[in-house]
């Protein structure tokens, strides 16, 4: 390791282990890397942006691609925001921001997450594989009982109301699922930390292995 | 045994923190091997890359921040390795801000040279393209439109690799990597649906279950962050760091799952005692 290295090894190992004094209780160590960590993001965040709108606006412009200059002023007006007399003017970008997600996402939505996703579901339970077919033909129960517990034009009696128990289960179960996947997920932050500070701060920096 | 229930409900945190920490420094210090299943999700990531025809384009989407960099670099090295190891074109973009720091770090952990790729010829990488899904959607219809030089400066047009290629339907392959849990919609939205493009996820267990949902339909494969790149480093035959994360994720778990049985053990224990007292 070059001593640059090993130095910003040192600060990243501090900032770690400041962070994970957290576990013990909140303290002032943990502020300090924490307001770090969000002053690097903001920073870095902030450098990435004009650098993408020099690379992708600005030189293009310069060079003679005129039509440019229209997303460059939408986007100066976005900032106008922060006067009270011209933080109207704000909307019109925000319009232009807002039609344009929405109007690229929609035209796929249906194909995309309904429909395609529900044809493979029906076709998949005539297939001759028994357990692609039953698998398949629990998660069409499970998602027209879930839906039906979003009925709430209806008093959920009779039949609904069975559905909408048995579609709850299929809710809580779904959360389960997302409460595992999340915290084998933090499980996985804190194992990257040690990772961290035994294989590089300790092995690779201090001991020199 | 009820006296020790009731100590156990009055526990502190910082057990289960410390004995957390001991079970996953463990692995880490001398590495266990515990046995690893492939999932089948792997299997056909696997097979989608060593499948694809020679002088294949593959578009590399980069959605992960730095934050989050722990949980699918293992997963990302592994793609990497596996992709650079076949004669196939290698174009990465960004839709996030720490996309570009992380990709040029992981392209120098696996170092394409080393595999007898040329940058211009063979890979690309772009930067930052802002606006998240119409961002991906802009890649997809008109590359020339969304980047007009490559990451370090070099006009687009001046790639060889990019003389050729244009849009998704010059691409064979889209392989995503995001954290943000719905990001994956976008590219069955911009992708899969217009363009009928082949589609890998890269993410975070924690995202797993988002998905899993497309699968196998329009996302033809995905590896669920270090679980995956440890099943894809065993499949491939590439050593990594997946193997470690996944035997410390194991031997921390134990606790969790341990404490969670007898915080319910013990809740309702109590919950029943003084319904019985009543």
């Amino acid at each position: 390791m070059t001593p640059i290295e090993v130095f910003m090894t040192w600060v990243a190992a501090i900032l770690t282990l400041m962070v994970l004094s957290f576990l013990w209780k909140e303290n002032k160590f943990y502020r300090i890397a924490e307001h770090v960590g969000v002053g690097a993001a903001a920073g870095h965040g902030t450098l990435t942006a004009i650098n993408s709108i020099q690379t992708s606006c600005l030189n293009p412009l310069l060079k003679g691609q005129l039509l440019l200059v229209i997303p460059l002023i939408l986007g100066v007006m976005v900032f106008l925001r922060l006067s009270k007399n011209y933080g109207w003017m704000s909307r019109y970008p925000m319009m232009f921001m807002t039609g344009t997600g929405i109007g690229v996402m929609l035209g796929a939505i249906m194909e995309g997450q309904i429909i395609g996703l529900l044809k493979v579901t029906v076709a998949d339970i005539f297939v001759d594989n028994t357990f692609l077919a039953v698998s398949a033909l629990i998660v069409l129960i499970g998602f027209i009982t879930t839906l039906s517990y979003f009925i709430f034009t209806k008093e959920h009696t009779g039949g609904l109301g069975i559905s909408a128990r048995i579609g709850r289960v299929f809710i809580m179960a779904s959360f389960s699922c997302n409460w595992s996947a999340e915290m084998i997920y933090y499980l996985g932050l804190i194992v990257s930390a040690f990772m961290f500070l035994i294989n590089v701060w300790i092995k690779q920096s201090i001991l020199g292995i | 045994m009820s006296d020790f229930l009731s100590k156990l409900d009055r526990i502190d945190r910082r057990w289960l923190y410390a004995f957390t920490i001991i079970l996953v420094i463990i692995p880490i210090v001398s590495p266990l091997g515990l046995p690893v299943k492939v999932s089948k999700p792997t299997r056909d990531f696997y097979n989608v890359i060593s499948s694809l025809p020679e002088g294949s384009v593959v578009v590399y989407e980069e959605g992960s921040i730095s934050g989050q960099y722990d949980v699918t670099r293992a997963a990302c090295l592994a793609t990497f390795k596996l992709i650079f190891s076949y004669p196939v074109k290698f174009i990465a973009f960004c839709d996030s801000a720490d996309g570009p720091v992380l990709l040029k770090d992981m392209l120098s952990m696996v170092d394409p040279e080393s595999y007898g790729k040329e940058y211009g010829e063979d890979y690309v990488i772009f930067g930052l393209a802002p606006g998240g899904e119409t961002a991906t959607a802009s890649f997809a219809t008109d590359i020339r439109k969304t980047y007009s030089t490559d990451l370090y400066g070099t006009p687009i047009d001046e790639i060889p690799l990019m003389s050729e290629i244009n849009s998704a339907e010059n691409v064979d392959l889209i392989i995503q990597v995001f954290v943000g849990c719905y990001n994956c919609d976008w590219v069955v939205r911009q992708w899969v649906v217009p363009y009928n493009t082949k589609y890998l996820g890269i993410t975070s267990e924690c995202c797993t279950p988002m998905i899993a949902a497309y699968y196998p339909a329009s996302c033809k494969a995905y590896l669920p962050g270090t679980i995956g790149a440890t099943e894809m480093e065993i499949l491939a035959r590439l050593p990594g760091e997946g193997a470690t994360v996944s035997d410390a994720k194991n031997l921390g778990l134990i606790p969790m799952i341990l404490f969670i049985i007898l915080g319910n053990i013990a809740y309702f224990r109590k919950r029943f005692g003084k319904e019985e007292e009543k």
